[in-house]
């Protein structure tokens, strides 16, 4: 799946296209009702629409789109208990919780580049796939 | 007095290449770092976490070896087998074989070998993998080469020649930790002594089998055969989960319950939206087509950010 701010860093003008190309493996894309949702309302801020708008619902055509289900409302709920837990409220969204929600209720990967929202996925178990630096893998450290 | 039990079962032996003999207490420092390796190779054959205080009775009856002889000069060191040679651990009536003394000295002279190679050392094999290099850097103050052998019961012997030289500190990725928690049904995996596992099945269908915090063993009864809640910290390095352990576990409240799986998997809903029957696209092309240049993906990512931080 693939978190919404992911699907512009796919397009070549991006610096982390290569990055998130290498991370989606080849597969196709899922996304949340959420990120459609987000998505379709780009096109309505000044400046965008007409034919980018024709070639953004190509983009959206080409991906999974994941409807609200019950069980979507589960995993909402514990996302947004844990993180009350962990106290992140004020930085975590309700938009980033549906997004997490839906990828618990399928067990899928997530292509995510907001930290606070892949700090609480991790927290969830999700399989976070990121290229926000301070989640990488770091190099091995030298012995004596 | 050496009687048949006590012949030689495992050597470790150092060439003393300029003749000036070993000093007594390092004689009694190697063979300490001997027993110690022993033991920490047998708790890792039983899968038995950490030691924090002295050995128990598991691990004395799997690594308790007995020095047989010590010739100075060329420093050889002659244990002999533990006289328990097989662990057997119970639980009421239950009687499982775990291991032998003669897997533990096994382990121990490949984790040798391995760790005078330099060798990257395996997830789990830390403790193993310090204890051999404790052994082999101390062996380096009394000479430059070395060997290690072990005779089993059956009578083959196994050794592995050592260049003291080129040991080093191995190479080993710092541990990070993080608190995770799971929701899934939990079945118990096995209950042994100073050992007890669990297994989660996520919804997803995926298993994750993981130790269990000895002082939430009381809670277990309560959640086995149920879906639960649990609390477990993953240890990581380089960003691969190495470790698990449960910290804490509990039935789910009535809030919390719930369906948890979709009534149409990512599978079906790409079937059911026809795109099955087409080829994964290019989402570069149809990205880029999209955000043309490096000023619409900033100006998406202030709209994203805009809308994810309003909709709190």
């Amino acid at each position: 799946m693939a978190d919404t701010q992911v699907m512009a860093y796919l397009s070549k003008s991006s610096e982390l296209q290569k990055g998130y190309e290498s991370l989606r493996a080849g597969r196709r894309i899922a996304i949340s009702f959420q990120v459609r949702a987000e998505l379709g309302g780009y096109p309505g801020t000044p400046g965008f629409g007409g034919e980018r708008q024709r070639r953004l619902e190509i983009l959206i055509g080409s991906c999974v789109e994941v409807p609200h289900s019950p069980a979507t409302s589960t995993w909402y709920a514990r996302v947004t208990q844990r993180r009350r837990e962990l106290r992140l409220k004020n930085e975590v969204s309700d938009g980033d919780c549906w997004v997490l929600a839906q990828a618990l209720e399928h067990g899928a990967p997530l292509m995510c580049h907001d930290r606070e929202a892949v700090s609480l996925g991790l927290a969830m178990g999700i399989e976070l796939l990121t290229l926000l630096p301070e989640f990488q893998r770091t190099d091995e450290t030298k012995g004596s | 007095m050496v009687d048949a039990d006590d012949r030689e079962w495992f050597r470790f032996y150092i060439a003393d290449a300029d003749g000036s003999g070993v000093e007594a207490r390092a004689v009694a420092s190697l063979i300490s770092d001997v027993a110690e390796l022993m033991l920490v190779a047998a708790r890792k054959r039983l899968g038995l976490p950490r030691r924090l205080g002295p050995p128990s009775g598991t691990e004395r009856s799997l690594a308790e070896v007995r020095v047989v002889s010590v010739s100075p000069g060329s420093l050889a060191l002659v244990f002999a087998e533990p006289r328990l040679r097989e662990r057997q651990t119970t639980l009421g009536d239950e009687f499982v074989v775990t291991a032998t003394a003669d897997d533990v000295a096994s382990d121990v002279l490949e984790e040798v070998r391995l760790a005078a190679a330099n060798a990257p050392v395996m997830a789990g094999h830390e403790e193993v993998r310090a204890a051999a290099v404790t052994l082999l850097r101390r062996a380096r103050a009394v000479g430059t080469t070395a060997e290690v052998s072990h005779q089993e019961r059956t009578g083959s012997r196994t050794a592995a020649a050592i260049d003291l030289r080129s040991v080093r500190t191995p190479q080993t990725a710092p541990e990070t930790q993080r608190e995770v928690t799971l929701f899934g049904h939990v079945y118990m995996v096995d209950v042994e002594l100073g050992r007890q596992r669990l297994r989660v099945k996520l919804p997803s269908e995926s298993d994750l089998t993981m130790e269990v915090d000895p002082s939430i063993r009381e809670k277990i009864a309560d959640v086995l055969n149920a879906q639960a809640k649990v609390r477990v910290d993953e240890t990581l390095r380089l960003g691969l989960v190495v470790r698990r352990m449960i910290r804490d576990v509990s039935l789910l409240l009535p809030e919390e319950q719930g369906v948890e799986t979709p009534p149409k998997s990512l599978a079906e809903l790409a079937a059911t939206q026809g795109l099955l029957s087409q080829p994964v696209p290019s989402y570069t092309e149809l990205a880029s087509a999209v955000w043309t240049s490096k000023e619409d993906v900033l100006a998406f990512e202030s709209y994203t950010a805009q809308v994810r931080a309003t909709a709190s």
